[in-house]
């Protein structure tokens, strides 16, 4: 009893000790697992396990299907996370109005959130078919049916996709933070002459910005996490425009090719450390820029 | 206070552990990797218990052309044949003591058969004898029959085309084998009908473990009844396990009979069963391997069955033997499990190959006193041959002296088992031990994980030293992967498995980036055969020749009895050059060719439905099939074609671009892996099945062709051809045709063929192959034109193919 109550004594003196169990959790599952990778991204194959210098970074970036997995992921990136954010603060703002059945379209936006991942393929299937719903429309009008899946068109369905199951939550995430820009700021603005615009501007979007790096690196996490609704809709070698880096990461895994897979990993780990970096220091950079002024 | 930390504490356990869910989770699907879970397939080659097999070396001159044989107690009981099967005997063996006797053996001129037999564990031997003959008035009635007469009767009643061809029968091949028969024997022989026209007298006979007659009685068992074995229970009651076939159909029953040998009555079985089995307290039993596998008790006094135990986990009994109370080994193709019908535990007792015997030959085993457990062997190929062994029991430590060796492969084939039975013979500090992935036995088997399993195992395990792949291309992308060892130096260093002595096209097969990865055990080639007239002898139509052909006769191209997707892959793989390019990960669906491929695979129908009316050689001769499908490199289909047809016929092939049509479908491909300690030991293994001894083992000499990979014997069957003598009769569909000794142009004509085929048949990976079978759906529903089927296919086989690279 008294040997448990020195131990105790310790701790207290010891406050970081609590973080033991976080820590070991960390590093069994994340961190010895990612050092684990990068030793398998320098070996020849599993079985040899030759140490083979950079030889995977090279066979990987000169790789065809990874060049455009890259390719198509960042494109993916590049067009629908800005207009996630953008049409989210747009619907956001729309929504901050004085207008009728607000909390009926702010609760209504939030339903593709609680939709499964199966159904929303489901509904995307019957939609952008080459016999769906959106082909018999076109033929209707006299026009040739397009093969939206299997085409360069598909890449569209996916952004559309995206779309209709983040915007909801960004929306309500930006809503709260308009809600907390304060009021006394927009009322000294708009004594000073400020039109919407400038109140918008020059006020709300410096208020808004830790937001929109927040939702930005959501959006960005949630891009990657895309190849879930792709692979139901289309299998894991689908149609050219439409193979992200997460179908090269789970085919290679599949054909237990691990050393591509690792090599791929710690490229695509290195990218996303990198743009995080970028964003957190642009959030710094516009908060502390707010602040003083 | 005390609260909040014991709280924060609980706090970081739990963000811990919420942590551990986090790493578990992956966001696709799993390659293999599931060993162990229910209905999958452990690919565990670790058995419980090892033996190692003692043969008897001096076995008796009568322990030969074997019947049936049985273990009972310490000894086997068997029955013979005898030598040129006219001298029927009954005989026993100790294996313990190597005290072998007679029981009983037919004598003199005496027309005696052994019709059944079985033993107790008493030593008393069980036999059904029955002498029949023709009756006298039926000799009678055929007393004045001559040559002429049976000539006549062949002619008229075994489908012979002319008289002459009868007459030609009766005189160089039928009247000897009858010996000094009369005509009258023979005429009433060939017209008698067994049932009426014969006496048939039957004796139930019981011999003591000295070998005296114990009792002798007459019984009346039926015409076409087979005994297949006999026990007495702890009753004294005596067992009869009998069968009749009726069409198709076998009805099964236990006759039983008192100690005395009277009929006592019967008791109906379900299902065929060859076997009866005494239990540990000395009740009689059959296995049943109907919807579940079960022992059902033979409750004799009430005439009825008795107790059904149910043995869990196995799709079917092969031979078993009760080990103890409630519990049995039960033979698994290649390994035994043992099982307890009460508890319901199994477990894999010991696997044949590491006891050095070939799971192939094994007809019988049981339990001998000594706890050995005793075997009876029987090896086919250059001649039937018969062997006994006793297992004897070796410790874990002993057995783990020996530095073992992995093969693994899906299924071991006789090929694979026998290599590895000659390499454990010939190593002392070596042991193959065989690795299957696939188990037909474990009714869980499932063939797609048991795949991923192998597939995952042979990417990723470093202990794996030779791999013998299911398939082609499962080979073609592991030698991509570099996980193969190039065969080439020792191949250099072998007199005989040389690269010039082995056949071109297979040698163009295994050479993969100038390394040659891998060798096939056998192989075969299959080409199509048409009329000359009507298709010409140009080999190697294209797929657009078979349309032309279509579109202007209206004919079947080739076979009927096929369905979309085999066509599909058939094309495929013959145009495989044409199509993907594996070394440099690119393909070229986006052409003519494959929309050819394309609208040629959708004159096939989706499903096959079989049509027994379906007459493919009426069909071929009568021009409604252009060509037929021909296995090579026998000469008996494309001799008879021409027979049939009266007229030539040419080795055309399948549709392809390039090549001569012909494709090569390989079994038993195996390599060595990159990470191998011990290479030129395992080429010594593996160069075993290459060996002509083990095509003959398979095979025998026969004039179908063994398999054999090698220039050598390939070169010796062809010529060999050139003498065959009085070759016999084939029969296709209603047609019988007299085959004739090939000619020199028509062997000639093989070997070109042979020499020249490159394509191999399922070359293309199940991964290419559902891509394009799910696109070319929507052309065939007529959705999509064959052209944007094509942009589609190329697209996402281009992206399957760059990924490897």
């Amino acid at each position: 009893m008294r040997k448990f109550t020195n131990i105790l004594k310790k701790i207290k003196s010891h406050p970081a000790f609590f973080l033991v169990p976080s820590l070991a959790g960390m590093l069994v599952f994340f961190v010895i697992p990612y050092i684990i990778m990068v030793y398998y991204s320098f070996l020849d194959n599993p079985i040899r396990k030759e140490f083979i210098g950079f030889e995977n970074y090279k066979t990987v970036l000169t790789n065809r299907a990874f060049q455009t997995a890259v390719n198509n992921t960042f494109l993916f990136t590049v067009f629908a996370v800005p207009m996630a954010v953008i049409l989210g603060l747009l619907l956001a703002l729309l929504l901050d109005q004085k207008i009728p059945g607000k909390s009926f379209f702010r609760s209504s936006m939030l339903t593709p959130l609680m939709v499964p991942t199966a159904s929303v393929v489901l509904i995307f299937q019957v939609l952008f078919d080459y016999n769906g719903v959106v082909n018999k429309y076109i033929e209707a009008h006299g026009l040739e049916r397009v093969d939206f899946l299997k085409s360069s068109y598909g890449m569209i369905v996916v952004v559309i996709l995206f779309l209709w199951k983040n915007l909801g939550y960004i929306m309500v995430l930006f809503l709260a933070a308009l809600g907390n820009v304060p009021e006394d700021g927009l009322e000294v603005a708009r004594l000073e002459g400020a039109n919407v615009w400038q109140v918008f501007w020059y006020v709300k979007i410096r208020y808004l910005s830790p937001t929109i790096v927040f939702t930005t690196m959501l959006s960005m996490i949630n891009s990657f996490k895309i190849f879930r609704e792709i692979y139901l809709l289309t299998g894991e070698y689908p149609f050219g425009a439409m193979y992200m880096l997460q179908h090269y990461m789970n085919n290679t895994f599949a054909s237990a090719d691990y050393q591509k897979l690792s090599t791929a990993a710690v490229y695509m780990s290195l990218v996303m450390v990198v743009i995080i970096g970028l964003l957190l220091f642009a959030e710094y950079h516009f908060g502390r820029d707010f602040e003083e002024s | 206070m005390r609260f909040k930390r014991v709280l924060s504490g609980l706090m970081a356990v739990a963000l811990a552990v919420s942590m551990a869910g986090c790493g578990g989770g992956n966001g696709g699907n799993t390659a293999g990797g599931a060993k162990g879970e229910e209905g999958t397939v452990v690919a565990s080659n670790k058995a419980a218990h090892y033996y190692k097999a003692e043969y008897l070396e001096k076995l008796p001159e009568e322990f030969s052309d074997i019947n049936r044989a049985f273990f009972v107690g310490d000894e086997i009981v068997y029955s013979s044949y005898g030598a040129s099967y006219d001298t029927p005997l009954i005989g026993r063996v100790n294996l313990l003591t190597g005290e072998s006797s007679v029981v009983w053996k037919k004598e003199g001129t005496d027309e005696t058969s052994i019709t059944g037999m079985g033993a107790d564990t008493e030593g008393n031997v069980y036999a059904f004898f029955r002498i029949s003959r023709i009756k006298d008035e039926i000799l009678e009635k055929n007393a004045d029959v001559t040559d002429e007469d049976i000539i006549k009767y062949i002619y008229e009643e075994w489908g012979m085309e002319s008289y002459e061809e009868a007459e030609k029968y009766w005189n160089n091949d039928l009247k000897s084998s009858y010996g000094d028969k009369s005509m009258a024997e023979i005429y009433s022989m060939m017209t008698a009908d067994y049932e009426n026209d014969y006496i048939r007298e039957d004796t139930f006979v019981k011999y003591d473990a000295s070998g005296n007659e114990v009792f002798k009685n007459t019984v009346d068992i039926g015409a076409d009844i087979e005994i297949r074995d006999v026990k007495t229970d702890k009753n004294g009651n005596i067992l009869v396990l009998t069968g009749e076939w009726i069409g198709d159909d076998t009805q099964n029953y236990i006759q039983i009979y008192n100690s005395d040998g009277s009929a006592a009555g019967k008791v109906e079985l379900d299902t065929y069963t060859d076997k009866l089995l005494t239990l540990a307290n000395g009740d009689v039993a059959v296995a049943n391997s109907g919807e579940t596998c079960e022992i059902i008790t033979i409750d004799a006094a009430n005439r009825t069955k008795g107790e059904t135990k149910t043995i869990a986990g196995l799709s079917y009994i092969g031979n078993l033997c009760a080990f103890g109370e409630n519990e049995y080994l039960v033979n698994c193709d290649s390994y035994v499990t043992r099982v307890n019908t009460d508890t319901g535990e199994k477990e894999k007792f010991f696997t044949w190959l590491d006891s050095n015997i070939m799971s192939y030959y094994v007809r019988d085993f049981g339990m001998l006193s000594d706890g050995g457990i005793g075997v009876y062997l029987e090896s086919y190929g250059t001649g039937r041959s018969v062997d006994l062994a006793i297992l004897r029991e070796i410790s874990e430590e002993e057995a783990a002296k020996i530095t073992p060796v992995n093969v693994v492969c899906f299924y071991a084939d006789q090929r694979l088992q026998n290599a590895a039975l000659e390499f454990n013979k010939k190593h002392s500090d070596y042991r193959i031990s065989i690795t299957e992935y696939y188990d037909f036995s474990d009714e869980n088997s499932d063939y797609q994980t048991a795949m991923d399993s192998f597939v995952t195992d042979c990417a990723t395990d470093s202990s794996i030293d030779v791999v013998s792949f299911p398939g082609y291309s499962q080979m073609l992308d592991f030698a991509d992967k570099g996980l193969l060892t190039d065969l080439t130096p020792y191949m250099e260093k072998d007199e005989l498995i040389k690269k010039d002595n082995i056949i071109p096209g297979i040698v163009s097969a295994f050479t993969f980036k100038d390394k040659f990865v891998a060798l096939p055990s056998s192989y075969r080639v299959e080409t199509l055969v048409g009329k000359k007239s009507v298709v010409g002898d140009r080999q190697g139509w294209t797929a657009k020749d078979c349309l032309d052909a279509y579109e202007k006769t209206g004919a079947l191209v080739m076979t009927p009895y096929t369905d979309r997707a085999t066509i599909m892959r058939t094309l495929i793989s013959l145009n495989y050059d044409e199509f993907i390019d594996i070394e440099n990960g690119t393909c070229n669906f986006n052409n003519q060719d494959f929309q050819d491929v394309l609208a040629l695979a959708a004159k096939y129908p989706e499903e096959y439905v079989y049509n027994e009316e379906t007459n493919q050689m009426d069909d071929f001769k009568t021009g409604k099939q252009l060509l037929y499908t021909d296995s090579l490199p026998e000469f008996n289909l494309g001799q008879s074609l021409a027979s049939i047809c009266g007229e030539d016929v040419s080795y055309i092939g399948y549709p392809t671009s390039n090549g001569n049509g012909a494709m090569m479908a390989f079994y038993g491909m195996t390599g060595v892996t990159s990470n191998c300690k011990v290479p030129e030991l395992m080429w010594d293994f593996m160069r075993t099945m290459y060996l002509p001894e083990a095509s003959e083992m398979m095979y025998g000499d026969s004039e179908y062709y063994n398999g054999s990979i090698l220039v050598s014997e390939l070169d010796k069957y062809l010529d060999g051809a050139k003498s065959w003598k009085n070759r016999g009769e084939v029969g296709y569909d209603t047609y019988n045709v007299e085959l004739r000794t090939p000619t020199d142009e028509e062997v000639e004509t093989m070997r070109t063929l042979l020499n020249n085929t490159t394509a191999v048949l399922d070359s293309v990976s199940t991964s290419i192959m559902n891509i394009i079978s799910e696109e070319a759906a929507a052309y065939f529903s007529g959705e999509k034109t064959a052209a944007d089927v094509a942009a589609v296919v190329q697209s996402r086989v281009d992206i399957y193919l760059s990924e490897t690279k």
